[in-house]
């Protein structure tokens, strides 16, 4: 008896690498291999145990293999983006450099629809946040190769953590007559 | 810190215009070391008027007495809450419609959608500078709206002698209205995560006049010229409470953008031949101020000046392996200048004297900026 099972690549421009917002492609690779300790891939032999009823089956003997992605890819450059303008066949963008400082944009972009998912294309809208990143890829047969992905980010679900602002009775009196008695 | 700076003599009245690759804030000497600051950037995470007042060895918490937010976009006011949180005994201004149900609900929207990263909603920065002013009970607090004093100190007060007064000029009733019945019309977001959609035009800025004795300064905001009579700048002229004292220091509206001037700002606001600066703006493929706005301002202000030089810079260094995924992809980037610049104009109040203006960093005369 042999199964074999490969994990999905998770290299290629994906929306769905957006559902773990908080981690970088690199981390997703990772996080899924911890996810899978021992795959089953199984090189098995059989082995002879005896169950209460005193059946004897042959159950195989799993060897615990490492499991490695197909691909592995190590970004040496990542942005996150907010779509600024989008046109026939580019978006205009603001770069956030992921080592750079918060809020302050580092670069402005034109990208091509050609270097992005076509499945992703839908997900261009004004203001849309995603993630650029450029690095290298080594594959199982160690093919060495420079490559990029751009991917959607899904918006977060966290409860409201912010503390509710409320007005004084006099001031939000004061807001309400002026605006909307008008 | 740039090299140069130093603080102002007490009766000397100041105007900072501090500009980057795109950014804008201004910080204004009332006399006797009384300041007032009008929005903010960051420069590798400091924001620019804690930076510059900081190094001029200004006690933040007793010496500014005003914090204005001119409006809630990225380029005016990242780092105003932190500027805000250190000057603890100033009141703080913004437009009157940034109170309003609708805006607070649609901040607490979008603060809660975006994921954790580099770019926040967009509308962080007043909603931190709204949870401080809750925690100092609202004292302080100072919902701006066309012709409202903001900030006020009688004659005698300071050394120069001469009564301050800080006024909005805008937002009108009419733009706050449509802003806000904007808000109200946003579609529910959806599951991509977006940031607070801009609200592009920019007739909710809140523009300022400070009138110290015989003097005027105009900060303008990003205030633009739109058509209907009651919005923008056309709302501004049609009140007819314009200064007494045109303005001898204006800071251009909108980065320099045509759609930020009008006829009236150069033949009624101002007097003849202001001296003015502008800060550049870039986003997307869209940058300001173009060559024909350079043009047409030197034609009305021939003394004008620009915060930064340029917007764009192309010598940025990125690895060699980045550049040449780079060059494989259909793609284009361009890299925002981060020079900090600084235009002072300095002024002896009551002497009828001219602005001296002095440029540090990246700033320079509006003719030499790179349009």
């Amino acid at each position: 008896m042999k199964t074999s099972r490969l994990l999905s690549p998770v290299f290629e421009a994906s929306g769905d690498a957006s559902s773990s917002s908080q981690f970088t492609l690199l981390e997703l690779v990772q996080n899924s291999i911890e996810a899978r300790p021992g795959s089953l891939d199984a090189e098995t032999e059989t082995e002879v145990t005896s169950l209460s009823g005193g059946e004897i089956v042959e159950m195989p003997q799993f060897r615990q293999i490492e499991s490695r992605p197909n691909e592995f890819f190590a970004a040496i450059q990542e942005w996150e983006g907010v779509v600024t303008g989008v046109y026939a066949d580019f978006f205009t963008a603001n770069l956030y450099d992921m080592k750079g400082p918060a809020d302050e944009i580092s670069e402005l972009a034109e990208i091509s629809y050609d270097d992005i998912d076509p499945a992703d294309r839908h997900k261009v809208q004004e203001g849309a946040i995603f993630r650029w990143l450029i690095g290298h890829s080594r594959t199982r047969s160690d093919t060495f190769s420079r490559k990029w992905m751009i991917y959607f980010r899904r918006a977060a679900r966290r409860p409201i953590s912010d503390p509710v602002i409320e007005l004084p009775p006099q001031l939000r009196h004061m807001i309400t007559t002026q605006i909307d008695a008008e | 810190m740039l090299e140069g700076w130093s603080p102002p003599d007490k009766s000397t009245i100041e105007v900072s215009v501090f500009g980057r690759g795109s950014g804008e804030s201004i910080v204004v000497h009332l006399g006797d070391g009384r300041w007032m600051v009008v929005d903010s950037f960051k420069s590798n995470g400091v924001p620019i008027p804690l930076l510059y007042l900081d190094a001029l060895g200004v006690e933040l918490e007793t010496s500014v007495d005003l914090v204005v937010a001119s409006h809630w976009h990225d380029d005016h006011i990242q780092g105003l809450a932190e500027t805000y949180r250190r000057t603890t005994n100033a009141r703080m201004a913004f437009p009157l419609a940034m109170l309003h149900d609708e805006y607070l609900q649609f901040t607490a929207v979008y603060n809660n959608r975006v994921p954790t990263g580099k770019v926040s909603s967009g509308v962080r920065e007043l909603g931190s500078i709204m949870s401080l002013l809750q925690d100092r009970k609202w004292i302080g607090v100072e919902p701006a709206d066309a012709w409202k004093t903001v900030l006020r100190y009688p004659a005698n007060t300071f050394e120069h002698g001469f009564p301050v007064e800080v006024e909005a000029m805008s937002p009108s009733n009419f733009d706050i209205l449509q802003f806000v019945a904007t808000l109200r019309a946003l579609p529910t977001p959806g599951d991509i995560a977006t940031r607070a959609p801009l609200y592009d035009r920019n007739d909710v800025s809140c523009a300022l006049q400070v009138r110290i004795h015989d003097v005027t300064i105009v900060l303008a905001a990003d205030l633009e010229t739109v058509a209907d009579g009651r919005s923008g700048w056309n709302g501004v002229f049609a009140a007819q409470q314009l200064p007494l004292q045109p303005a001898s220091l204006l800071k251009i509206p909108h980065h320099g953008s045509i759609t930020g001037d009008h006829p009236e700002i150069w033949s009624r606001l101002c007097g003849a031949e202001p001296v003015t600066s502008l800060t550049p703006w870039a986003r997307g493929s869209g940058r300001l101020p173009q060559r024909s706005d350079v043009q047409r301002i030197n034609q009305n202000a021939p003394e004008s000046y620009a915060a930064a030089r340029t917007v764009t810079s192309g010598d940025r260094h990125r690895l060699q392996a980045v550049n040449s995924v780079l060059k494989r992809t259909n793609s284009r980037i361009r890299n925002i200048d981060q020079s900090l610049g600084h235009v002072r104009h300095r002024l002896e109040p009551g002497e009828g004297g001219h602005w001296r203006t002095e440029l540090f960093g990246a700033a320079c005369e509006l003719r030499k900026i790179a349009a």
